[in-house]
């Protein structure tokens, strides 16, 4: 064999070796963006699951807590509308409603909190707003 | 309405409804001789008491749990002979322990819990910790032999939550589609 031919498979053996070397590189980015993606898949889902938590605990401990609230106001009116009402009655009825109102109050910046302690997106000022 | 005794019951109605069922429900137990033990989450033993006397209702046999009052007023109320008054109705161990003691002390007559209403009480404690404590009471009605009726509004529980509670009872009477 001449030279020629030597160098020759030298230069393919060499081209041969830095394909390789790519299709390494190759093989390590695509599964870096693969498992990227996946991560960002799970995050994804993981926010979501979050969020329709989020909504569901917040009907049940804000919208139902209000008509609850609205409710016992409704009675409390119609019986001073009809003159069934003791002072101290109504006084007791009302200071209920307060308390229910002001944990209501408590609720919702619980349930803030839940997703705002989660959420790397928010300024500084939006999470105080919501949670203070 | 047919209660069986020993057994468990989930009874829906409307918001507008709830107040009424309570009055309903007391006289229905009491005409089958049954002590009522009432745990109330959203009106007051006195506006309890005012409403049962107007309907004709003995406060004999009643005796009350009540988590309100006392948060509301900020103080104690006076003593009551058929009534425990709970701090918070936050305050799950202490209602707890009114309710076992209430029971302790009725276990040689026929009793029937009312709990009113899963609905209030969810203003206080989050869906999860209710049903522990539903789960809690329910075991213990079982095991002292009494029967027991939950109160709550459909339309403001979550259909996951209604479902859990209702694995609790024997059977979910829903007003609306009664006959």
């Amino acid at each position: 064999m001449g030279n020629d031919a030597a160098d020759k498979i030298r230069n393919l053996e060499a081209l041969v070796a830095s394909l390789n070397e790519l299709l390494d590189v190759q093989e390590k980015v695509v599964g870096e963006q693969s498992e990227r993606l996946t991560k960002n898949e799970e995050t994804l889902k993981e926010s979501n699951d979050r969020f329709l938590t989020y909504i569901k605990e917040a009907a049940m401990r804000l919208k139902n807590p209000l008509e609850v609230v609205e409710e016992n106001l409704g009675v409390v009116v119609s019986d001073i509308e009809h003159g069934e009402f003791e002072s101290k009655n109504v006084l007791l009825e009302l200071k209920i409603q307060m308390k229910n109102l002001e944990q209501i109050r408590q609720n919702i910046i619980e349930l803030n909190m839940a997703i705002v302690d989660r959420s790397g997106e928010l300024s500084d000022a939006s999470k105080k707003f919501l949670t203070g | 309405m047919d209660l069986k005794d020993e057994e468990l019951y989930l009874l829906i109605a409307s918001a507008a409804e709830i107040r009424g069922k309570n009055i309903e429900l007391i006289k229905v137990l009491q005409a089958k001789n049954y002590h009522v033990l009432v745990i109330t989450t959203n009106q007051p033993y006195d506006i309890l008491k005012k409403n049962y006397e107007k309907a004709g209702i003995p406060m004999e046999a009643i005796t009350i749990v009540d988590t309100v009052t006392k948060h509301a007023m900020g103080h104690e109320h006076e003593p009551v002979k058929n009534c425990r008054f709970v701090n918070n109705p936050a305050d799950m161990t202490s209602i707890g322990i009114a309710i076992t003691e209430s029971l302790s002390g009725l276990k040689d007559k026929k009793v029937s819990l009312l709990f009113d209403s899963v609905n209030s009480m969810l203003i206080y404690i989050s869906s999860q910790n209710i049903t522990k404590f539903i789960h809690f009471i329910t075991n213990k009605l079982r095991l002292m032999g009494f029967s027991g009726i939950f109160l709550a509004v459909e339309k403001g529980l979550d259909p996951d939550l209604l479902t859990q509670i209702t694995t609790f009872v024997d059977k979910v009477i829903d007003v609306d589609k009664m006959p």
